[in-house]
């Protein structure tokens, strides 16, 4: 027994070691369409250089925090324009998980005078896999996205993280920018897009069934913002008509976000044209203009930026 | 508890040491500790079927002392058709009174008059089937007086609910288990080993070829109208790769297990896909039901004694007792009736029993001959499966009836990822390797430096890291 024991850890041990160092050669030679429970892909829509920026930022008047919905529908050079100074914290696919992990890190610290919450229906129903390996695949690894990651519990994440935390010491492989042709980078971590894809008009209808532990997570989030006397507003940013209209159970999320603090859906409240949109779920450039546009003449209206005009 | 969780990689390694801890203490609470381990386990699926269970035992247990002590004939049939009627009767109400209910309207319907089925929602009892297949042995074994009954009510009931076969078995017997049960274990390190070594390549099987093959079969199969000839092939495939996989994977895990705990459990396959003809197929696949059948119904049936007649009357009825005991379906009897006709040739020849050794033994290749009877006997099978896996008898057949159109011809419809066939062909390979041992990598490697053995049991470990499904599945055989 004693023997069979002490052989089995030995082995556990030769085994960890193994299983890192194949990691680290799927990370590095094994071609990625080898690789199905791995993707340290470099990251997408320049979360490295928003985070970069971040931690390098001081004051700011606005943060806005969601998934790509965020980082290419608030333009800061528009903000600027009204007086008021923002920063966008949105990464690819963030989910409620991620958005307080950039609540709690960045925003809470930064004690901004308002938070805008971007949210996107259709990631209160997934496990937040896609936007956790976006943000470890841009390098950022830190006691809370390891905490995060146990939490999401997959062993996609687990091999990336292992590579991640290997790869952000001996830099093996760098982080990426964006995928898409056209994309450009803003200071205050929007991404600028003019271009117009052609997308489908027709979807599959479908509900958006929300996870408990993602709305969990959310109202933790919002929990955290009001303990810091950070003032809130949730909205749901416009996307393409076919894309809105394809979710049944829209109204009953409405209900749901409205239960939670200040709401606008501007897709009740817009009604832009397709050539106005990047693909079927984001704006472009000419979209973004309208869009904020509106979005700073209706929270006016509401008191939000007098009250931050009142303090610049 | 799946074997495949993570409760359950932290299940067995607690239990194992106590279970050495408590050693020196003797077998009887080795045994407790044991029959406590399995409770917990199939109470981990619903606590309330665990009165189901225990309710069984106890039945079976009283009954078996009951036809031992009974003055004549009379008592012990009287005990005899209690246990099996109450046992079968709960198998019935369980698994297959919707089935029946439903086909009884059904079959009204044809003939004009409208019935209304009371059907009942209930949720299957997990290893039902094989728990009641094990209580069944026991007392059949009993009567026909080949065993004496099991006086320790806690030997009895670990027999019945001991977990790695409790609910996808093996299907063991009284003479096998029951003695081990009773006789006290010595740590046995070889065995321990050999033991971690199977439970990894059942898993292998389980977590990377059974799972991942089924996601192309359940692409195929849940949405089977839409596919070409080609697509509804390679899904046919996936899915006897995936049965194989998840079903001789479960198995393992199950046998490597019991030999953590110094206990032989019954060999359930034996590389059936490289069978020569149908009748080795069966020899090879689901062993021990296979065996049950045998014993309990075809032979007092008469076996293979009587007439030509009287054997394809026997082989017909095993099948398809054994199709029904697989679900209350019709294409469950469908498959066991097509298993039937395609062992029936080699009944009426008497070549059923030409195939008895490995194939290929002690050569790396087969010959021409044996690999062309390895593909026709696998061609056969695959047809069975698409039955087993349809839906419906319909599907099946609208199944069949697509592959054999011009689209057979084309490229198949988003085929899996290269790196899984790649892996699907290796793990053939390592399997065809490794025929004559009781699993494929019992022999593999024993002679290499360990370093290298090590490095090939952790290449193992990777594959399952890298390539196992992530959203967890359940096995097959469960809902059996």
């Amino acid at each position: 027994m004693r023997k069979f024991v002490i052989r089995l850890l030995f082995f556990s041990g030769f085994c960890s070691v193994f299983y890192v160092v194949l990691i680290l050669l799927y990370g590095t030679i094994v071609p990625a369409s080898f690789a199905v429970n791995f993707n340290y892909f470099g990251g997408m829509g320049f979360t490295r250089q928003r985070f970069d920026e971040a931690a390098k930022l001081k004051n700011v008047d606005l943060v806005i925090a969601g998934s790509s919905h965020a980082y290419r529908g608030y333009d800061p050079r528009i903000f600027k324009k009204s007086g008021i100074s923002m920063f966008n914290f949105g990464s690819s696919s963030q989910s409620p998980l991620q958005t307080k992990y950039v609540l709690d890190k960045y925003v809470t610290k930064l004690k901004p005078k308002l938070v805008i919450i971007d949210v996107y229906p259709i990631l209160f129903g997934v496990d937040g896999l896609e936007s956790q390996i976006d943000l470890i695949s841009s390098g950022l690894i830190d006691k809370d996205i390891v905490a995060l990651s146990f939490k999401i519990n997959n062993i996609k994440l687990y091999n990336t993280l292992l590579f991640g935390a290997f790869n952000n010491q001996f830099h093996i492989k760098k982080q990426k920018v964006s995928d898409n042709e056209g994309d450009t980078y803003i200071p205050g971590g929007y991404v600028q897009s003019f271009r117009h894809l052609d997308f489908k008009k027709t979807r599959f209808k479908q509900s958006v069934i929300i996870s408990a532990t993602q709305l969990e997570a959310f109202k933790a989030g919002l929990e955290e913002l009001r303990a810091q006397q950070i003032n809130f507003v949730i909205i749901q940013a416009p996307f393409s008509r076919s894309n809105y209209t394809s979710y049944k159970n829209n109204d009953e999320l409405d209900r749901i976000f409205s239960s939670l603090g200040e709401y606008y859906n501007f897709n009740k409240i817009l009604n832009l044209p397709d050539s106005m949109y990047y693909d079927d779920s984001h704006l472009n450039q000419q979209g973004v203009n309208i869009y904020n546009a509106k979005l700073i003449d209706t929270l006016s209206k509401r008191g939000h930026f007098g009250k931050l005009a009142m303090a610049n | 508890m799946l074997f495949n969780s993570l409760n359950f990689a932290v299940f067995l390694p607690i239990i194992f040491c106590l279970y050495w801890l408590v050693n020196r203490n003797g077998l009887k609470i080795q045994n407790i500790l044991l029959l406590a381990a399995s409770y917990y386990f199939y109470s981990c699926w619903d606590y309330r079927f665990l009165f189901l269970l225990i309710f069984s035992t106890l039945l079976d247990y009283f009954t078996g002392l009951k036809m031992e002590d009974a003055k004549g004939i009379k008592m012990k049939r009287f005990w005899f058709w209690l246990s099996v009627s109450v046992n079968l009767g709960f198998l019935g109400v369980f698994k297959y009174y919707n089935f029946f209910a439903e086909s009884f309207v059904s079959s009204f319907g044809h003939f004009g008059i409208k019935l209304h089925a009371s059907t009942i929602n209930v949720i299957l009892p997990v290893g039902i089937s094989f728990y009641t297949f094990h209580g069944l042995s026991y007392v059949i074994d009993i009567y026909k007086g080949r065993i004496k009954p099991e006086r320790n009510f806690v030997d009895y009931s670990l027999f019945v609910s001991f977990f790695p076969l409790l609910v996808a078995g093996p299907i063991e017997r009284a003479t096998h288990l029951l003695p081990q049960i009773k006789r006290k274990r010595a740590f046995d390190y070889s065995k321990a080993i050999d033991g971690c070594r199977q439970i990894l390549w059942g898993l292998f099987k389980k977590v990377i070829i059974a799972d991942n093959c089924a996601e192309y079969a359940n692409m195929v199969f849940n949405h089977s109208s839409n596919y070409s000839g080609s697509t509804l092939v390679l899904g046919a495939l996936m899915f006897t790769f995936q049965i194989y996989g998840d079903f001789s994977g479960y198995s393992d895990i199950a046998i490597g297990t019991a030999k953590l705990f110094g206990i032989d459990l019954l060999r359930n396959f034996a590389f059936p896909y490289f069978s020569r003809d149908m009748a080795e197929f069966w020899r090879r696949w689901h062993i021990s039901l296979s065996s049950w059948f045998k014993d309990y119904l075809y032979i007092p049936l008469g076996g293979s004694k009587g007439n030509v007649w009287m054997r394809i009357r026997n082989t017909f009825i095993i099948f398809i007792v054994s199709g029904f005991w697989h679900g209350a379906n019709w294409t469950f009897i469908i498959w066991g009736f097509l298993n039937a006709l395609f062992i029936i040739p080699s009944i009426v020849m008497k070549t059923n029993r030409s195939n008895l050794e490995t194939v290929a033994q002690g050569r790396l290749l087969p010959s021409f001959k044996e690999l062309t009877q390895m593909v026709a006997t696998f061609s056969l099978t695959v047809i069975a499966w698409i039955f087993f896996r349809s839906a419906s008898i319909g599907q099946a057949f609208q199944v069949i009836r697509d592959i054999f159109r011009s689209s057979l011809f084309t490229a198949p419809h988003n085929p899996p990822r290269p790196v899984i066939l790649l892996i699907l062909i290796i793990f053939m390979a390592i399997e065809w390797i490794g025929r004559e041992g009781r699993y494929a990598i019992e022999n593999v490697g024993l002679t290499w430096p360990p370093l290298l053995r090590w490095s090939f049991y952790s290449v193992i470990i990777v594959f399952i890291g890298m390539y196992m499904q992530t959203g967890g599945s359940d096995f097959i055989y469960f809902q059996f």
